[in-house]
């Protein structure tokens, strides 16, 4: 991090990402535990520990080999003066196919597609207009990744505070669903979001240089628990 | 020690008559094709792919091309598992193309990849099938010499699966684990020393309809004693995927067998039974 005083550039940037990663930024995020839900039901996350396991071994792994790279390629798709759009198609439907679990996908759906018109609507910047009508002529499907990138372009915010951006509503949403699954309270759950965030700058670095045909990673077991939530006999979140 | 560059082509085409035979095949060591068995019952050709040598070793390049034809069906298989052999240094690669043109049938049955400590292993494996096509495939995977005590051991270990149907991707999976890190992921699931692991997808024009199909309840029910599965459609419909661990490679292969008769219904060339040969 840069020690230099914060310019009024940056300002704007920031707080426009504040903004989009608070949980009253309405996209839906809050309904999603991406997963967990399905963990905790099959017993493998019962407690402050088996989260921690959780998150350490298959919520960063996954961020560092995916969703954060996808963020970055499609940041750099995403250049404004130039952007990329036939390989912005190409990430969108990467970032599906990697999901073999409908509701994972359906959840990065429905996340990326509001943020990608909130990012319109708020911004009137023609980049986030010239993507939805793309996606809309080419049936592209949304990911929460790539609008948030997308987002980060539109505010004026360097790759990396997006990728900090990414990495903290993914894990801050994580945790904030597992007080409603699991007995666990603020308090042990923001020491764990900051032991995560800690994570950060190594994972940022690793993130950043994944090449597209090495974008992917995937956990057998929360796979299986995401497939099997579909058809749970009692839900308390979309996915 | 030698390192091999093995190839192999084979084409699946349909006769006049309506069997299927194989219309052109190449390959070289360590590949070796076995005679194809034509079984009328289920219409499907079984064809035995062998790697005579011990296993795979550091160094080794794989590449593999399979088509089959309008109209023709295939089962492809192979008599024993790819055990990955250690490596002092480098690695090993295989790559996996299998084509399904229309209204043809392939399903890719392997026994599982073994490896074993210190292997460096990275398999990509391509499924291009034809809107009216349809395809099984399946990957099997062990986690070491069990028997010898030896689990989780390897030091890199790659399975790229990459899915298309009618030009639409609907798949592209990667699993990149160094052994500690599936032993640790095991251990989080409670899974012992021995778990296995099943991926499976199948595709077909039927395969969209439903989006709740029962036979989903069916594969569900299979999710006990210590077997875990879980069956999700791919995106665009027309596929599914189904993942499932197992405690050990018995159970891992029954529960293989389960799932394909469970399918049978909806693919029937699924009865075709691989040990036949």
């Amino acid at each position: 991090m840069s020690s230099a005083p914060v310019t009024s550039t940056d300002a704007r940037w920031l707080v426009g990402l504040l903004q989009a990663g608070d949980s009253y930024y309405p996209t839906g995020a809050y309904a999603h535990s991406f997963g967990l839900e399905g963990l905790v039901q099959s017993g493998v996350v019962r407690d402050r520990t088996t989260l921690r396991e959780f998150v350490f071994l298959s919520v960063l792994p996954n961020l560092r080999q995916a969703e954060l790279p996808l963020a970055a390629q499609a940041y750099a798709a995403f250049e404004p003066t130039a952007p990329d759009w036939a390989k912005v198609g190409e990430l969108c439907v990467l970032a599906h196919a990697l999901k073999s679990a409908k509701e994972a996908r359906t959840a990065t759906e429905n996340i990326g597609r509001q943020r990608a018109e909130l990012t319109s609507t708020l911004h009137a910047h023609p980049l986030a207009q010239e993507y939805l009508k793309r996606a809309a002529e080419a049936g592209w499907p949304f990911s929460s990744a790539i609008s948030a990138a997308l987002e980060g372009r539109v505010l004026g915010a360097p790759l990396e505070a997006v990728l900090v951006g990414v990495m903290y509503s993914s894990v801050a949403g994580l945790l904030a669903a597992s007080m409603k699954v699991l007995r666990i309270g603020q308090n042990a759950t923001q020491t764990l979001l900051t032991e995560a965030l800690s994570q950060a700058p190594a994972l940022i670095d690793a993130a950043s240089v994944v090449p597209m045909d090495e974008i992917g990673w995937f956990n057998p077991w929360l796979d299986i628990a995401a497939a099997r939530h579909e058809t749970a006999d009692g839900r308390m979140f979309i996915s | 020690m030698a390192q091999f560059h093995g190839q192999l082509f084979l084409r699946a085409e349909a006769r006049a008559d309506g069997q299927t035979a194989i219309g052109a095949q190449a390959f070289r060591a360590p590949y070796h094709v076995s005679k194809p068995y034509w079984d009328t019952e289920t219409r499907t050709l079984l064809v035995q792919v062998v790697n005579p040598t011990a296993g795979i070793l550091s160094g080794d390049r794989l590449e593999s091309s399979v088509e089959v034809a309008p109209g023709a069906a295939m089962l492809l298989t192979t008599p024993s598992a790819s055990r990955v052999f250690k490596m002092r240094e480098g690695e090993a690669n295989s790559t996996q193309r299998f084509v399904v043109e229309s209204g043809g049938w392939l399903e890719v049955l392997p026994e599982p990849v073994v490896p074993h400590r210190g292997s460096v292993f990275h398999q990509r494996t391509e499924l291009i099938v034809a809107a009216d096509g349809a395809a099984f495939y399946a990957d099997l995977l062990l986690p070491g010499r069990v028997a010898h005590g030896e689990a989780w051991e390897w030091k890199k270990l790659v399975l790229e699966l990459d899915v298309r149907r009618d030009g639409e991707r609907l798949l592209h999976e990667r699993f990149e684990q160094d052994g500690a890190g599936l032993r640790a992921l095991a251990a989080l699931a409670g899974a012992g020393e021995g778990a296995c692991f099943g991926n499976a997808v199948v595709i077909g024009p039927g395969l969209g309809a439903e989006t709740a199909p029962a036979w989903r309840d069916q594969l569900h029910a299979l999710h006990t004693d210590g077997v875990w599965l879980g069956a999700s459609q791919l995106r665009l419909g027309g596929g599914w995927s189904i993942k499932f661990v197992a405690p050990d490679g018995v159970k891992l292969k029954q529960t293989l067998n389960a799932i394909r008769r469970i399918l049978t219904p909806l693919c029937p060339h699924l009865a075709c039974d691989a040990r036949k040969l």
